[in-house]
């Protein structure tokens, strides 16, 4: 395992130039940014900005076509790393939640500790429901993915993506698929994950929340950073023209 | 055809497996001597099975004389061509096949005195009172059989009366053409046509017999004269002594004198043979679907990997054995593979890889179809989680995709329990071929192939419960 020793001591994830294309097609133009330790970072932008492809680079769900990705010590970006053991120090929570229909709630959460040898069944079902219980579900734990709520399955994803103890949390549009009336449980869900200290980034719809939650919001637009800062900042005072033009559309 | 093709096989394998050499040579006496008789598979009256014994004129005859003379006689069923290839080659001693006395077979067997006279005759339907004769054949269509003899005759008086010969196979679907009323008339070799009647084939003989060749008992020229001036001794004594006659008798009785036997006595008596036939047809479906889901995973894995090369063999694995028919298979394994190769291939292996392969290519696309059908967001989710793409698979994918991939399944086991009658064409012992077997010696198509469907139709119905069963039990 490769660790990069020019990473700054609290830094838990570094961009440097990243660049992604789909074919001809450069989605991702030289991206820089750093995530500190417990830090919160909320990125923000209108649709085909590359927010999404951002964070599927950080745990190689993309294949990185240009650049360097450092996440928790690892240099994603070198094959010789096995992307596997990185992944597991990074939890992912999907737009559309991704639950395994074929297992109960529990299971859910039991197959990466399980499967990775992580924890032995009995132990992974006593974090399993440790973590419903943290998430408002408890009650759930046998119930079949289908049976729930999208706000319930939103909240079981994200007890999923905890189970391994991640150091670090990636939310890609996790309230974008959810009925308006559910947004407000996943998104206690997740601040209280916040306020706990956790590491994540997030991209998200939700201006006031990240406005709320986010240590630093960055706005992308066109595959590049177009300007970041604090949420006061960033929301209050905007720099860039682009900016200000997305925020009087959005806000 | 399937008598040719059974012929060829055991033909085949009588080369291969080596001459065991002429039993009894010479001038002595046949007194205890064993020999070595070839015959034909099925050429009723004269030779076919019953019961699953061999039994016929010619096998009455040659057991009769045997033990009037003296000898023992070890009777192999070749099949008619394969029976003379023997002959030459002096792996038999003799054949007796129904066999018409020639100028060019003259010239390498010696025959004996004939013992049967042939000849060609008409027959139309029981019911028929119209035809009474050729002259009724005007503007008609006729059925013979394809290079018999009642063809040659047919053919040679079609244009004075004004008919149209339609050559057939098989005397049973002759005799279901006029029964059906797609021809008017059957003309066809005599003792064939007397022994169907004699069945109670639903027919009646409307002509006087026109004579024809004799059939004779052959051996090589020059060997076993001994042999031969037995049997000739042997036929006049059974002639003599009325035995003859009764053998005769035995096989083409006046057919008035038959009784219809009813529906349920032909399902008694068919169905030990039939039952035989479906194990059979399942145990050889049952093992070539094992052999095909293994295939079908196999190529259908590799029909969504990365690599070109592999996902190349996949596709030209599924485009050969789906883009060509069952029976060349059955046919390739059977025949070809052996020819090829020099290797014994036994009829179940090429059973089994008949089915399996051609099942496999379609399950291989089952199998495709079944793990693109699951949402990449699945293997997203778990590889996310840090599980490796094959535990993913094996977790996350395969059990969802082989939840969507269930009917398709079923369907392809009900596909190939069906297609697996297609083996009778290299003579694999199948439902449907003892059917065959079954009528070819008593003339009751129809009512044969009717219970043949009924027990086709409740082991499909069965499978089917039991499939939908298992999937509902195991795919909650």
């Amino acid at each position: 395992m490769s660790t990069v020793s020019e990473q700054t001591a609290t830094s838990k994830i570094q961009v440097k130039e990243l660049r992604k294309s789909f074919g001809s097609n450069e989605v991702l133009k030289g991206i820089d940014l750093q995530v500190g330790e417990g830090e919160v970072v909320c990125v923000i932008g209108p649709s085909g900005s590359g927010k999404s492809t951002l964070l599927r680079c950080l745990n190689k769900l993309e294949d990185i076509s240009a650049g360097k990705v450092i996440v928790d010590g690892f240099d994603v970006t070198d094959p010789k790393v096995d992307i596997n053991e990185v992944r597991r120090h990074v939890g992912m929570v999907f737009q559309h939640f991704n639950l395994f229909p074929h297992m109960s709630v529990a299971e859910n959460i039991m197959l990466a500790p399980v499967e990775l040898k992580k924890l032995n069944r009995t132990e992974a079902r006593a974090k399993a429901e440790e973590l419903l219980t943290r998430v408002g579900l408890a009650e759930k734990a046998n119930a079949r993915p289908a049976s729930l709520s999208g706000g319930q399955k939103q909240r079981v994803a994200i007890a999923r993506a905890l189970a391994m103890s991640p150091g670090i949390m990636l939310f890609d549009e996790a309230t974008s698929a959810l009925d308006p009336e559910m947004v407000g449980e996943v998104l206690q869900v997740i601040k209280e994950l916040a306020d706990s200290g956790m590491t994540m980034v997030l991209v998200t719809h939700e201006m006031g929340f990240a406005r709320e939650v986010g240590d630093r919001v960055v706005f992308m637009d066109g595959g590049v950073v177009c300007e970041e800062g604090k949420p006061e900042e960033l929301f209050g005072n905007p720099q860039q023209e682009r900016t200000r033009d997305f925020l009087s559309k959005v806000l | 055809m399937t008598r040719w093709i059974a012929a060829a096989a055991i033909g085949f394998m009588a080369l291969v497996a080596g001459a065991p050499g002429a039993l009894a040579q010479g001038n002595e006496s046949v007194e205890g001597q064993t020999y070595v008789i070839g015959t034909d598979t099925t050429f009723a009256p004269f030779e076919f099975r019953q019961d699953g014994e061999l039994t016929g004129i010619d096998m009455d005859l040659i057991n009769t004389i045997a033990e009037e003379q003296g000898f023992n006689v070890e009777i192999r069923s070749l099949g008619f061509s394969a029976a003379l290839q023997a002959l030459s080659s002096n792996q038999v001693d003799g054949v007796i096949a129904g066999m018409s006395i020639t100028d060019e077979r003259k010239e390498i067997y010696d025959f004996s005195e004939p013992y049967f006279e042939s000849g060609v005759q008409m027959a139309v339907d029981r019911d028929d009172e119209t035809t009474k004769g050729y002259e009724d054949l005007e503007g008609e269509t006729v059925v013979a059989k394809t290079g018999s003899e009642g063809e040659t005759y047919a053919k040679s008086i079609a244009d004075e009366y004004g008919f149209t010969v339609k050559s057939l196979d098989q005397s049973a679907t002759m005799y279901e053409s006029v029964k059906s009323g797609s021809a008017v008339a059957v003309i066809d070799d005599y003792p064939v046509l007397a022994y169907g009647i004699a069945q109670n084939n639903g027919l009646k003989t409307v002509t006087d017999k026109v004579p024809g060749g004799s059939y004779g008992f052959a051996v090589n020229k020059g060997e076993n004269t001994a042999l031969l001036a037995a049997f000739n001794d042997g036929l006049a004594e059974l002639k003599a002594s009325g035995e003859y006659d009764k053998i005769l008798n035995e096989y083409l009785a006046d057919p008035s004198a038959a009784v219809p036997s009813n529906f349920f006595d032909l399902v008694a008596k068919s169905l030990p043979a039939l039952m035989t036939g479906l194990g059979n047809t399942l145990l050889v479906t049952a093992i070539s679907f094992a052999v095909a889901m293994v295939l079908g995973l196999l190529f259908g894995f590799m029909k969504i990997s990365g690599n070109i090369v592999v996902r190349g063999i996949s596709t030209s694995f599924v485009n050969i054995f789906r883009g060509t028919p069952l029976l060349l298979w059955a046919f390739m394994f059977y025949f070809g593979l052996p020819q090829l190769t020099g290797w014994d291939v036994s009829i179940w292996v090429a059973g089994v890889l008949t089915l399996s392969l051609n099942a496999g290519a379609y399950i291989a696309e089952i199998v495709r179809g079944g793990i693109q059908s699951v949402d990449p967001g699945q293997l997203e989710a778990s590889r996310s989680l840090g599980l490796g793409y094959g535990k993913s698979m094996q977790k996350v994918v395969v059990p969802q995709a082989f939840k969507m991939m269930t009917p398709s399944l079923i369907n392809q086991l009900i596909i190939m329990l069906k297609d697996s009658s297609l083996l009778l064409a290299i003579g694999f012992a199948e439902l449907l071929y003892q059917g065959q077997q079954i009528y070819a010696a008593n003339f009751r198509v129809t009512e044969t192939l009717l219970i043949v469907g009924v027990i086709y139709f409740i082991a499909i119905m069965a499978l089917t419960k039991l499939a939908n069963f298992a999937d509902r039990r195991f795919n909650k």
